[in-house]
């Protein structure tokens, strides 16, 4: 301690004082060994020498000395990064190259990281998350295309009572109500859940209390709600008193009993199911309103069930007993109905799409980290025959092999870190304006970030492939010989055979890789362009907006309204038809029901076919440009008894080879009122475009009269221009409708393919990337090998050699392609 | 790195040895760096030839650790030199280290010689 304060002491006050008192002292040393030598009886000249030999090198001693006045490793490594810096700023084409090649490495892994991290890696925000479940039930014979479907609220009570292996389990389902009184009114999703549902997530309200089991009766209805943390400040503020605030929710006032605490994010369970559009994020929880013939075992499949396992119970064994328990359900029901339930951990639920892909970018970038370090080591290697004589100046002039390997790693360090710091700061930015935009349909985006994770993840790169590139060159510096080189006098480098194929083969790898990852990405481009060119079926520049009636409207005002809207809108100059839907194509399925022909005979409820059930006003088919195959399209007052439009699928599977026109379709109920098959029109896709279509089965929209309605618009000029006149035509209607939000049917069609179109653009960058990583290495290799063998070519080409066969003896270099296209056949 | 001739007849330093010598001939009073080398060479009966390489470096080590101080004064020859003398840091030290000397010495002695 006392030494390092006297060193530091010493360093403050300059050095040259000391160097001084040390010349002075030595040289009064030297005097006393001459008098020594004259009182001895020598002459002063031989005293002088007999001093000199014996004091030894003054100079030697004095620097010996000044040594240990000095922090050396502390300054040799100062020196090291000082010298780094000189070489890297000398070297500008390679250092800007490699620190390029290396942000893009470093920055590309660390970015995919923390996706990883944020979505894979952290758990879920609840206490002990790896016990939460999901439960859902299957029925084997639509398993086909429905592999699991949401759960029957009769099956969940049997399940809650007598499920061993589940501690909690919660019922929940979502909805879209109009919340207004908080500014312009709004449509805004809610959740429902059971009492049940807070305590197994693990959650309580910061504020207030959840809901009661005396809130979760079936057939009644309770005001109240329970809001996010964020959702409470935003329209109440922080200090807010609990108990006097009200929302109100489709016109109904809901007393908020209760505030989560900050941080709560509602479960994204809606990932991965076909029934469920992507909802936005749920500020807003209320009790469950289960109707009375829901309960019964026929009841419809409406609800997610969310579980908390037993201690000490694995997934595996609560499906076991679950599986139990329906066949159970199922023989209690009859008519051969058969059964099964599925058991899913929440995580995978919410991140089982998201795994594949993000593992997969994952290995893609930090593949393009390792082509990138093994560039920069080509590169420098290359590079490292052109420095050769200095190093060997250096080597004589007495650097040792461990400096000169030092020397080398810090200049290897010095490059990483700034390609590192720029790497992770192109991270930080793309990855906010990733979150931020939502550029990919991704679960737990806003948990992403560059946390401390994130970050030690990123050092670790820099430093990994500082080491990885650095090390080559500096084993090939640390072993220069300063004779044989100096003596060559620059011609070159004599580097082993041995190295020059692992650099071919390094370089080979890389194309061969690179070229992989191109055929992926052709790949997935090729199945994008055949899913964007699939056969729509419809008219992709129609319009289209929701209309959300106030609720307090009864069946026959919504009719009269929607109509009004209608007539409206045919009006506006500039539209070409106007209809109603409940649902357009591409979105999602819903009201799936089973079917039959009227004269079947009777089969078992779920081995029925299952068709979408929709609701359209008459002009729909028109306005989306849906093809009428068959018949006509029904009308109002048409005088046919519950009039229906099938598609062709459904004409196909009911009837085949027959005339589908004035038959008749069974629904669950096997009695009349029979729905009357009107006309047939082409097939469009339901959920997804590659999903495909499904069958359908539209009614018309006065039959069964809804609040919330499709609205689609074909218009003659551009849609967004009408936008004003059209919201103007809506409130004339009632003013209480929230603001339509017009959307093309394109981009409908292009938010369904967000996923797919990532995953290609991504691919397609990394394979971007690393085709010009591979240029670059292949270019190393090359430059390395001319350089190496100019001297030669000067020879063959002095003894009569042809331009052309120089250029071939450069030409075997080619070695890495012809590696490249055999590791990849 | 010795400067005499006959080296590998003269005994060479331990580790750590050099510093506890400096600092015992310094315990008869102030000396320069000449002075405790002929100081060393005399004591030792010759044996221990003091290395100038080694003399200084470890002069400069026993400074930076305050166990002396140096000054500069006019020899008795009326020469201008560098004393060196010993703190009361350097005096405690001295004794530490000899005392950690003869059991080491003690303890070869034994071993190398055992009685009987």
């Amino acid at each position: 301690m006392r030494e390092w304060w006297s060193k530091l002491r010493a360093m403050l006050a300059g050095r040259r004082d000391l160097a001084d008192e040390l010349r002075e002292e030595v040289e009064m040393h030297l005097e006393h060994e001459v008098q020594e030598g004259v009182a001895l009886g020598m002459s002063p000249k031989e005293a002088h020498e007999a001093a000199r030999r014996r004091f030894g090198n003054p100079t030697l001693i004095r620097e010996n000395a000044m040594d240990s006045w000095t922090f050396r490793a502390l300054e040799s490594m100062v020196r090291d990064f000082g010298y780094a810096g000189r070489t890297i700023r000398k070297n500008r084409a390679f250092s800007v190259t490699a620190v390029l090649t290396l942000a893009l490495g470093i920055g590309g892994t660390t970015a995919v990281f923390s996706l990883v991290q944020g979505i894979l890696l952290k758990p879920l925000p609840y206490p002990d998350p790896d016990r939460l479940v999901v439960v859902f039930e299957s029925i084997p014979a639509v398993r086909d295309r429905y592999p699991v479907i949401p759960v029957n609220a009769a099956h969940f009570q049997t399940w809650r009572e007598e499920a061993e292996s589940l501690k909690d389990l919660a019922l929940f389902k979502w909805d879209t109500y109009t919340l207004t009184g908080l500014g312009e009114p709004q449509q805004i999703t809610v959740a429902q859940v059971s009492a049940g549902f807070l305590p197994t997530l693990g959650v309580a309200p910061r504020q207030g209390h959840g809901f009661t089991d005396q809130e979760d009766k079936p057939d009644t209805v309770h005001r109240v709600a329970v809001v996010t943390d964020s959702f409470w400040r935003r329209h109440f503020g922080e200090d807010a008193a609990i108990g006097a605030q009200t929302i109100l929710l489709n016109g109904a006032s809901h007393e908020i009993v209760g505030v989560l605490p900050a941080g709560f994010r509602f479960p994204e369970f809606q990932r991965g199911s076909t029934f469920v559009a992507d909802l936005p994020e749920v500020h807003i929880l209320k009790p469950i309103e289960i109707p009375k013939s829901n309960l019964e075992p026929n009841g419809n499949f409406n609800y997610g069930a969310l579980g908390r396992l037993r201690p000490g119970v694995s997934v595996a064994q609560a499906e076991a007993e679950l599986n139990v328990l329906q066949a159970g359900i199922a023989q209690e029901f009859g008519q051969g109905m058969q059964l099964e339930g599925y058991v899913f951990p929440l995580r995978e639920r919410i991140v089982s799409e998201a795994q594949r892909g993000l593992l997969l970018a994952l290995g893609a970038v930090g593949l393009i980290l390792l082509i990138a370090c093994v560039n920069i080591a080509n590169l420098a290697l290359a590079r490292g025959s052109a420095r050769n004589r200095e190093l060997a100046v250096r080597a004589a002039l007495g650097a040792g092999s461990s400096a000169l390997l030092r020397q080398s790693l810090v200049e290897s360090l010095c490059l990483a870190v700034l390609g590192g710091v720029l790497g992770t700061a192109g991270a930080y930015v793309g990855v906010t304006l990733f979150v931020r935009g939502a550029l990919a349909d991704l679960p737990r985006l806003a948990e992403v970030g560059l946390d401390g994770a994130v970050l030690a993840f990123a050092a670790l790169c820099i430093v990994g492939s500082s080491v990885l590139f650095g090390l080559a060159p500096a084993f090939r510096a640390s072993r220069v010989d300063p004779q044989e080189i100096l003596r060559r006098q620059g011609r070159g480098s004599t580097e082993g055979h041995g190295a020059g194929r692992l650099r071919n083969a390094l370089a080979g790898t890389e194309v061969a890789l690179t070229v992989l990852i191109l055929i992926g990405a052709g790949l997935l481009l090729h199945s994008l362009f055949r899913v964007m060119n699939r056969e729509r079926g419809f008219d992709e520049s129609v319009a289209t907006a929701e209309i959300s009636l106030p609720p307090a409207y009864e069946p026959a005002r919504r009719l009269e309204a929607q109509r009004a809207i209608l007539g409206a809108l045919d009006q506006l100059p500039g539209v070409g038809s106007a209809a109603f839907v409940t649902l357009l194509p591409v979105t999602r399925e819903n009201n799936v029901n089973p079917i039959l022909p009227k004269e079947a005979g009777p089969v078992p409820i779920m081995e029925r076919p299952m068709a979408n059930i929709r609701w359209a006003s008459p002009g729909y088919f028109e306005t989306l440009g849906i093809a009428l195959k068959a018949g006509r399209v029904f009308q109002e007052g048409d005088g046919a008894e519950k009039p229906v439009v099938i598609s062709e699928s459904v004409a196909r599977r009911l009837w085949p080879g027959e005339d589908p026109l004035g038959r008749e379709i069974r629904q669950a109920e096997d009695k009349p009122p029979y729905l009357q098959v009107v006309g047939v029109v082409a097939d469009v896709p339901v959920a997804s475009l590659e999903g495909g279509s499904a069958m359908v089965v539209y009614r018309p929209f006065w039959e069964g009269p809804r609040l919330s309605m499709s609205l689609a618009l074909r218009t003659t000029v551009d849609a967004s221009s009408l936008a004003g006149a059209i919201r103007q035509a809506v409130w004339e209607v009632d003013p209480q409708i929230p603001a339509p939000d017009l959307k093309t049917m394109r981009q409908i069609v292009s938010d369904s393919v967000t996923e797919r179109r990532f995953d290609t653009l991504l691919v397609s960058v990394f394979g971007c990337t690393s085709l010009l990583l591979a240029c670059l290495g292949v270019y190393g290799v090359v430059s390395y090998s001319v350089v190496r063998r100019t001297n030669e070519m000067g020879i063959r080409m002095a003894l009569g050699s042809q331009i052309k066969s120089a250029g071939l003896c450069s030409g075997r270099a080619c070695g890495p392609w012809c590696l490249a296209l055999w590791l990849d056949c | 790195m010795s400067t005499v001739d006959d080296l590998s007849e003269r005994l060479e330093f331990l580790q750590g040895t050099l510093e506890v010598l400096i600092l015992r001939s310094l315990q008869l009073g102030p000396n320069h760096a000449y002075g405790i080398a002929q100081f060393l060479k005399q004591q030792s009966d010759q044996e221990f030839l003091v290395d100038n390489g080694s003399l200084y470096p470890a002069m400069q080590r026993i400074l930076q650790r305050g166990w002396i101080t140096a000054q500069w004064k006019t020899s008795p020859n009326a020469r201008r030199a560098k004393y060196y003398r010993l703190t009361p840091l350097g005096r405690k030290q001295l004794v530490v280290a000899t005392s950690k000397w003869r059991r080491f010495v003690e303890a070869m002695t034994r071993v190398l010689a055992p009685e009987g």
